[in-house]
């Protein structure tokens, strides 16, 4: 179908389509009543409603905050907000690599050549960052751990100082083959798998992709990345195209997500307040309701 | 200037770079004239404001957050029920295994004949290996009982399968946190010296860190500071760093973080014994110590105050020794002191050649003077390493070789 359309057709709206039926929005934006899922703390969106209700179990049941309403809202905790082409333009996310290195999968993201090197569309690249940040504050309003990972050696100390900041996790190190898709022989435990992966660069330090971005989609864990002309988006749940190496574009993605997540955990926060609340306040109508019962029996 | 967005005619034929602004910003412009707009997106002197600087909108919407539901939920996915579980499993375990111990505490002390409540963990060792003694060379394979806490490995995560640490899928959490501790203080150190150098001045010395008292600790040492199991390659990277950090001007600010990293040189002096003062009946006080270094013995007498008169075997000065190191060795010590002409030294030694009867008298000069010094003085010997015997002693002579380790010339059959 998009073949026959012409090319100038193909453009913003048409892949945005397409991005929407990728694997990993499928479940995000699908049929309503889907639970937006969380690995380990939820469940994967496969599971249907009577397979869940098998795992129903009455001594192990917390009580939760329900947050399917924000899903309705389409910029919920004010994100998209935050982003603008000129701001993108300002810390230099246009800038590409050279025009000999661009990745064809990444052509649609371009807006021309300049000087041998090619300029991202800051609107196509706007909009990509604007769902993955709002994506980035779901995940953390519903308890998701997020794992930032990168290989960039000037960059490392910021990324880690993002993720303590925002109570998140970090992996800038080596990248041991199987630190995911083999992960409790690699923590010698079984342990909770990240439900986020957010790659402020998708490029290794051997200039190929990064290893991550293949364990990722072999575990079905969605992934954000920033990635340049030279890099393929093909595995990346949210790519975002942009300048991938220069310190002030990273320190402008580190911020954007640090303060996207603390809103998801702020607005978390908030409602467990309120779930106590609530709980404690049944807890007293329980409590007077038993007294009243116990008078009575005495008299 | 306005040039440099401007397509190139090229992706123009070619078809794929149609586009049209989504953004309403972006519109508005693009409808004023696109060369207006991409003039204003180009101007050179824009300010690079922060993100945090620009006005917010509320984040939540009235009308969401009245519609906030609060339900208990109930499902709860296989593996969030592992992890509780398992938690719930290792503080039952754990109690249990507590509970083991102090019975078995308990027990040993009854057999041992001594008291219960006064029973150490030290106590406990030594009853196990005399009532269980083992062969065994492997001291980790010998029988043991130790409490719980030490043997059980703690929990990582919390109720939520939620890891403690931020780098905790780094798989070496505690090494990687002390290299990103380490270069957040070189990059701030680097800060503090721009400021200094902004200003005109330099550094003064007093901002270094003083790296003579202490040293860095070895890779067994770290490990139990870091309380991990460290790699060489790690522990290598690691030392680049705090090393970087400590040859860093401005040191001095982070000492205390350092100071987890090394360990002091000095000796702590109040645990050293040093040889007692005794006052003549011509009222001069005098000190006399023995010691040896490879086979050579040699007795040092001191007394204070004195002219600089130096008897060796009886001979005056230092002619008993011909070697002119061997002179220097003696007077090594006095030089560090400064107490060259203002005691008298007689010596008597016997045994060795000239270098082992030189370190001999040295050893002993060092030791005597350093009961005749002041604190100050005695960390000046010890920093110039004479406060220690010399353990270094000639190595044997083996069979088949010529010395120690010297082979025999190789004839050709």
């Amino acid at each position: 179908m998009a073949m026959a359309l012409p090319s100038s057709l193909f453009s913003f709206a048409a892949r945005v389509i397409g991005l929407r039926q990728t694997n990993g929005t499928r479940w995000l934006h699908g049929a309503k009543g889907t639970l937006f899922s969380v690995r380990g703390a939820g469940e994967t969106a496969l599971q249907s409603d009577q397979q869940l209700s098998n795992f129903e179990d009455e001594d192990l049941s917390t009580p939760d905050i329900e947050v399917d309403d924000t899903l309705e809202h389409k910029d919920f905790f004010g994100v998209r907000k935050l982003c603008t082409p000129s701001l993108l333009f300002q810390h230099k996310v246009h800038f590409g690599h050279k025009a000999t290195s661009l990745d064809p999968r990444m052509r649609q993201f371009v807006y021309g050549i300049r000087s041998n090197h090619v300029i991202f569309d800051l609107d196509i690249s706007n909009f990509h960052l604007q769902e993955a940040l709002n994506i980035a504050a779901h995940v953390a309003l519903r308890d998701g751990i997020i794992l930032f990972v990168a290989r960039l050696p000037h960059c490392a100390n910021l990324i880690e100082q993002t993720a303590k900041d925002c109570g998140e996790y970090a992996h800038v190190r080596q990248w041991k083959m199987g630190c995911l898709t083999d992960i409790s022989k690699y923590q010698k435990m079984e342990c909770r798998l990240p439900d986020l992966v957010i790659l402020p660069s998708t490029v290794s330090e051997f200039g190929s992709e990064h290893p991550v971005v293949a364990e990722a989609a072999k575990l079905n864990i969605p992934t954000i990345g920033i990635v340049d002309s030279n890099c393929n988006p093909n595995m990346i749940t949210y790519p975002v195209p942009g300048n991938d190496d220069t310190l002030t574009t990273i320190q402008l993605y580190c911020s954007l997500f640090k303060e996207a997540i603390l809103r998801g955990k702020a607005e978390r926060a908030n409602r467990l307040k309120l779930l106590e609340e609530e709980l404690s306040k049944d807890q007293e109508t329980r409590l007077s309701k038993l007294k009243s019962m116990s008078l009575k029996l005495n008299k | 200037m306005e040039n440099c967005m401007l397509r190139d005619d090229k992706f123009m034929d070619h078809g794929f770079m149609k586009r049209e602004p989504k953004n309403t910003l972006a519109r508005e412009h693009f409808e004023n004239g696109k060369m207006n707009s991409i003039s204003l997106l180009l101007r050179s002197n824009l300010r690079f404001s922060s993100i945090h600087n620009k006005s917010v909108v509320a984040y939540s919407s009235q009308a969401a957050k009245e519609n906030v539901t609060i339900k208990k939920k109930k499902p709860i996915s296989r593996a969030m029920r592992a992890y509780i579980d398992r938690v719930k499993q290792f503080e039952e375990n754990l109690i249990v295994e507590s509970k083991e111990y102090s019975d078995g505490k308990r027990f040993l002390a009854n057999i041992m004949g001594e008291d219960p409540a006064h029973f150490t963990p030290k106590d406990v060792d030594k009853s196990v290996e005399y009532l269980l003694p083992s062969g065994l060379f492997q001291k980790l394979a010998r029988p043991e009982m130790a409490p719980p806490e030490e043997t059980i490995e703690k929990a990582k995560f919390d109720i939520n399968g939620r890891p403690f640490h931020f780098l905790f899928y780094t798989g070496a959490s505690h090494l990687y946190e002390t290299q990103f501790e380490t270069v957040k203080r070189i990059n701030r150190a680097e800060k503090l010296l721009e400021q200094i150098h902004r200003k005109g001045h330099t550094p003064e010395k007093e901002n270094k860190m003083d790296l003579v008292t202490s040293e860095w600790q070895d890779i067994s040492e770290m490990e139990k500071t870091i309380n991990e199991s460290i790699r060489d390659d790690h522990f290598e990277q690691t030392m680049q760093a705090l090393e970087r950090l400590a040859q860093h001007p401005m040191s001095g600010h982070f000492k205390d973080f350092l100071m987890n990293y090394r360990k002091a040189t000095t000796v702590n002096m109040t645990e050293m014994v040093f040889p007692e003062i005794q006052q003549d009946p011509d009222g001069r006080y005098s000190v006399q110590h023995t010691t040896k270094r490879k086979t050579a013995v040699a007795t040092v007498t001191i007394r204070s105050p004195g002219e600089g008169k130096f008897v060796i075997n009886g001979q005056p000065g230092l002619l008993y020794f011909s070697d002119v190191g061997a002179r220097e060795h003696v007077l090594f010590p006095y030089q560090v002191t400064g107490l060259m002409e203002k005691v008298d030294t007689e010596v008597t030694v016997e045994g060795g050649g000239f270098n082992g009867q030189s370190g001999a008298i040295r050893y002993a000069t060092s030791l005597c003077l350093a009961a005749l010094v002041d604190e100050q003085g005695r960390v000046k010997l010890q920093l110039a390493g004479l406060l220690r015997r010399d353990p270094r002693v000639k190595e044997r002579k083996k069979f088949g070789k010529a010395g120690a380790r010297r082979g025999y010339t190789w004839l050709k059959r």
